[in-house]
């Protein structure tokens, strides 16, 4: 598995590096998935800060990974969003609705561990 | 126009390459910031959209000149082409697994978007997208 | 820099050229000292000079009789025209009006008729070519001074309006994790691109997780206007900062609705004071949340 995972509390964090190819995408939603069962995980912060590009594809599998995970009973906020990135993203149309946001990990913790506010 | 930049897409890993290729001439073309999260976002949707549906192609990187500085980038697939053009410039719209095919999410990236499609002779899309001078208002 | 017909009609006058020179050569510092007085009278051009010493103007004097000299004997045009260029570029940037400089030219070629008047008057074939060269020199340095001249304003105006169009946007930070952006006048298309990166950076930098957009100030908005203000909604969004829009006029308000604009999409709140209190509840709301999870134990 490429993409490192840890596991903070009753939270997981996984840090995307850079792009990730399809295959390594449903490697990502495997192991999360698997993990949030095996530690009754309740809550996922997803770290994109180090991608510079989040196309329809990227954002249509973040969106699928937290679904899944949902069913999976944890709730997934997605955090890092560059300022570049989010510019490209809705001027294409694409947003991650549904999905909770945050600027930052500390953020997205904060997020889930408040349990209120969603994006 | 200048320099033109070739890439053969035909795998995933293409994708990125041809990207971080469009990323490298559109700085060496004097773009900034977000535009060049612009541009490599519409590189990254066409080139998916060549490995996903067409199989194989090319995309063409090339600085533009034309009295102001801009960025040209045609993606070329030999694939099955698309049968309604316009249909499929509509958001949401994808004959495959998708959400649709990410075209209509370029155009709305870059200045000049134009593509032609003929069933069965694959599909052509060119993009420009040009430097913003900032006006001298009187 | 000359174009190509410029410099073609400077080849072909060589012999102009040369008899010209032999006039300007001997007369160099008589004709400096009658155009001197023009100078001094002229009040912007005046204060450019009196920045300079005596030797650094008598230095800039034969460095510029060395250049012409070169030019006319030598054929090196490129040095003499870079060096118009070059006082162009400088007179623009020190501000000078067009009309300040541009009689200065007028002056040099009636100085010089004068004088090849004078010197040619039995050689009619002479006298006419030298005037040709002058007319040639003068019109090639106008050229060449009057585009470095117009292409380093319209630079510095564009600096200016750059200026003016930051401080028209300010970003301000109140509190921590709330930023205000009160937006002020008419905005065009790539003024409001600008704004949304600029707000955005500023989310990361202040780390906001609520922004209040003020358009009390813009007298009327479009769908332009709009589908910029939705768009920098969703984008803060995705960076985890919520976008409140206050002061929405009646007018504006009934132009939104006519336009098609889905309520949902914007969080609208009356006036500044409200969207403040809404943020308010959102930053009171995290600070909740927030303690816990600063002290997690860090375990695999």
């Amino acid at each position: 598995m490429s993409v490192p995972i840890l596991k903070q509390g009753p939270f997981l964090i996984a840090t995307i590096q850079a792009a990730l190819s399809d295959a390594e995408l449903q490697a990502l939603q495997d192991e999360l998935s698997e993990r949030v069962g095996r530690h009754r995980t309740r809550g996922v912060v997803i770290d994109v800060g180090a991608m510079d590009v989040l196309d329809s594809f990227a954002t249509r599998s973040l969106r699928v990974i937290a679904d899944v995970l949902h069913l999976r009973g944890a709730k997934t906020v997605i955090v890092g969003v560059q300022p570049e990135v989010a510019f490209a993203m809705v001027r294409m149309g694409l947003n991650l609705q549904g999905l909770s946001t945050s600027l930052d990990l500390e953020g997205g913790l904060a997020l889930l561990s408040n349990g209120r506010r969603s994006s | 126009m200048t320099t033109t930049t070739t890439l053969s897409v035909r795998l995933e890993s293409d994708i990125l390459a041809a990207r971080q290729q469009g990323r490298e001439v559109a700085e060496r073309v004097g773009f900034t910031g977000s535009d060049l999260a612009l541009i490599a976002t519409a590189i990254s949707e066409v080139a998916r959209n060549i490995v996903v549906h067409a199989g194989g192609g090319a995309i063409m990187i090339s600085e533009l000149s034309d009295g102001r500085a801009g960025i040209e980038i045609v993606a070329r697939d030999d694939g099955p082409g698309i049968l309604d053009v316009e249909l499929a410039m509509q958001d949401g719209y994808s004959t495959v697994d998708s959400l649709g095919l990410g075209l209509p999410g370029a155009r709305r990236l870059m200045d000049e978007f134009t593509i032609e499609s003929q069933e069965g002779h694959g599909t052509t899309v060119v993009m420009r997208k040009w430097i913003r001078t900032q006006p001298v208002q009187g | 820099m000359p174009d190509q017909t410029s410099r073609a009609r400077i080849a072909e006058q060589q012999e102009g050229f040369k008899a010209l020179w032999a006039v300007y050569e001997r007369n160099y510092d008589d004709v400096l000292n009658e155009l001197m007085p023009r100078v001094t009278a002229q009040p912007e051009l005046a204060a450019l000079l009196s920045a300079m010493s005596p030797e650094e103007l008598a230095a800039r004097s034969s460095r510029g009789k060395e250049r012409l000299r070169s030019a006319i004997e030598e054929g090196d045009w490129d040095e003499y025209f870079a060096a118009s260029k070059a006082d162009g570029t400088n007179y623009a940037r020190a501000g000078l009006s067009f009309s300040a400089w541009t009689p200065l030219l007028f002056e040099f070629r009636i100085a010089l008729t004068g004088r090849l008047l004078e010197a040619y008057r039995d050689e009619p074939q002479v006298l006419r070519q030298a005037l040709a060269a002058l007319n040639t020199l003068a019109d090639v340095a106008f050229a060449v001074l009057g585009q470095a001249y117009l292409e380093e304003k319209e630079r510095v105006i564009a600096d200016q309006h750059s200026a003016i169009r930051e401080l028209a946007t300010p970003i301000l930070s109140v509190r921590p994790g709330l930023l205000i952006l009160p937006l002020i006048g008419v905005i065009d298309s790539q003024r409001a691109a600008q704004i949304t990166e600029d707000l955005l950076q500023s989310i990361v930098e202040h780390r906001a997780r609520a922004v209040v957009i003020d358009i009390t100030g813009v007298p009327a908005v479009d769908s332009m206007v709009a589908n910029h203000l939705i768009q920098t909604a969703e984008a803060a969004g995705l960076m985890g900062a919520e976008v409140f829009v206050s002061g929405v006029s009646t007018a504006n308000a009934l132009t939104l609705v006519r336009i098609g604009l889905d309520p949902r999409r914007l969080n609208t709140v009356g006036d500044l004071q409200s969207a403040i209190e809404s943020a308010d509840r959102i930053l009171l709301g995290d600070l909740n949340g927030h303690a816990e999870a600063t002290n997690p134990e860090l375990a695999r």
